[in-house]
């Protein structure tokens, strides 16, 4: 009999077989766990959906469940990952979105909907979350030289660390275990707690930003973010989600369309209210 | 309407129009997965002039549930 049901933390080790089926890309069991052991608090122990052929796990459909302060409003999530069913179990896997899409009571993400996937989503009430990328340059503005920065850019997490508080502070931590790396600006009494993932792509490395807790400070000391992040990380670009780096475009910098486009369904956030602190995208690596 | 359903049904699966019959459902066809009843509804849309909403969507999982599901919509 072949049925669905809610995948919990214990789930993990029936449904790992499943992702060795689907090694693309290659990704170690230990980032996999991520996905059913969070760093952090969650109420809830959904980790998505099952589908089972009598006791075996054929198929999943993984949520990222988080909670985030947003304008005053505690705000629910559920970042959508990982829908995977074996082949001779396809034509059941509808099962498995339209369990997904019962969840009613959150904002749902996904930042992986293959392109013919995409309109299913869509049917189903989501909406663009990204579409494109700003691409910068690992170049300083030519009227702030790397010299004459008066502030301060840390990426030691153990310097991060002692630095940040509140709500911050939980990012750092949440994400500390991850491939995620953390950089902290801190200039005229301001700080900008920023979280970015190096990627090594076929024809460059590049940066890629995730979360921005200051977008005014980030925007203010740009020139200088671009240059370091390069430096220390080897990476010859830097992309920002567009939705996250509000304004005109900066000197040495282009937008560029997404390969894959974000989508979400929520009643109350706009896209910008939403950015990828924690989805597939930092507890995977992607 | 039931030959212009069941030659939707089988352009989209990619299947011979004389293997569908009234028994045929995501069920007990491996064709029909997920990507290919996205693309069905979507054809049946635009050969019948009708929008179908996500519970539907999800219901017409077989040759009957799409006959119902046309004939709710007065599909000619």
């Amino acid at each position: 009999m072949i049925h669905v049901e809610i995948a919990t933390p214990a789930s993990f080790e029936s449904v790992l077989p499943l992702f060795d089926v689907f090694r693309n890309p290659p990704i170690p069991p230990e980032q996999w766990r991520r996905l059913f052991h969070y760093s952090w608090a969650c109420e809830e122990d959904m980790r998505g959906f099952v589908l089972k052929d009598g006791d075996r796990v054929v198929g999943f459909f993984g949520t990222i469940l988080y909670e985030r302060m947003i304008d005053g409003r505690v705000e629910k999530f559920a970042n959508l990952t990982s829908w995977v069913t074996l082949p001779e179990y396809r034509n059941h896997s509808l099962q498995l979105f339209k369990a997904v899409m019962s969840i009613e009571d959150r904002t749902l993400t996904c930042h992986t909907a293959i392109p013919s996937i995409d309109p299913l989503y869509r049917r189903f009430g989501f909406e663009n979350l990204e579409t494109k990328w700003v691409v910068l340059l690992p170049l300083p503005s030519i009227w702030k030289p790397g010299g004459w920065f008066a502030g301060r850019i840390t990426m030691n997490p153990e310097v991060i660390a002692t630095e940040l508080r509140g709500v911050q502070r939980e990012f750092f931590v949440h994400l500390r275990a991850t491939e995620c790396e953390q950089m902290l600006i801190t200039h005229r009494g301001a700080k900008c707690h920023v979280v970015f993932t190096v990627t090594k792509g076929r024809r460059a490395h590049f940066s890629r930003i995730h979360h921005i807790s200051n977008r005014e400070l980030f925007r203010e000391c740009l020139g200088h973010i671009r240059w370091r992040m390069g430096l220390k990380n080897r990476t010859a670009l830097l992309a920002i989600d567009s939705r996250l780096f509000e304004g005109p475009l900066p000197i040495y910098s282009r937008e560029t369309r997404l390969a894959q486009v974000a989508l979400f369904r929520s009643k109350t956030l706009r896209p910008e209210q939403i950015d990828n602190l924690y989805s597939e995208v930092t507890l995977l690596g992607l | 309407m039931n030959d212009k359903l069941l030659q939707i049904l089988a352009d989209t699966l990619g299947v011979d129009v004389g293997t569908l019959n009234e028994e045929t459902s995501m069920e007990n066809t491996a064709a029909w997965d997920s990507v290919a009843h996205l693309n069905l509804v979507l054809s049946l849309e635009q050969s019948f002039g009708q929008r179908f909403s996500p519970d539907e969507f999800m219901q017409m999982q077989s040759v009957a549930a799409i006959r119902r599901a046309l004939a709710a919509h007065g599909a000619p």
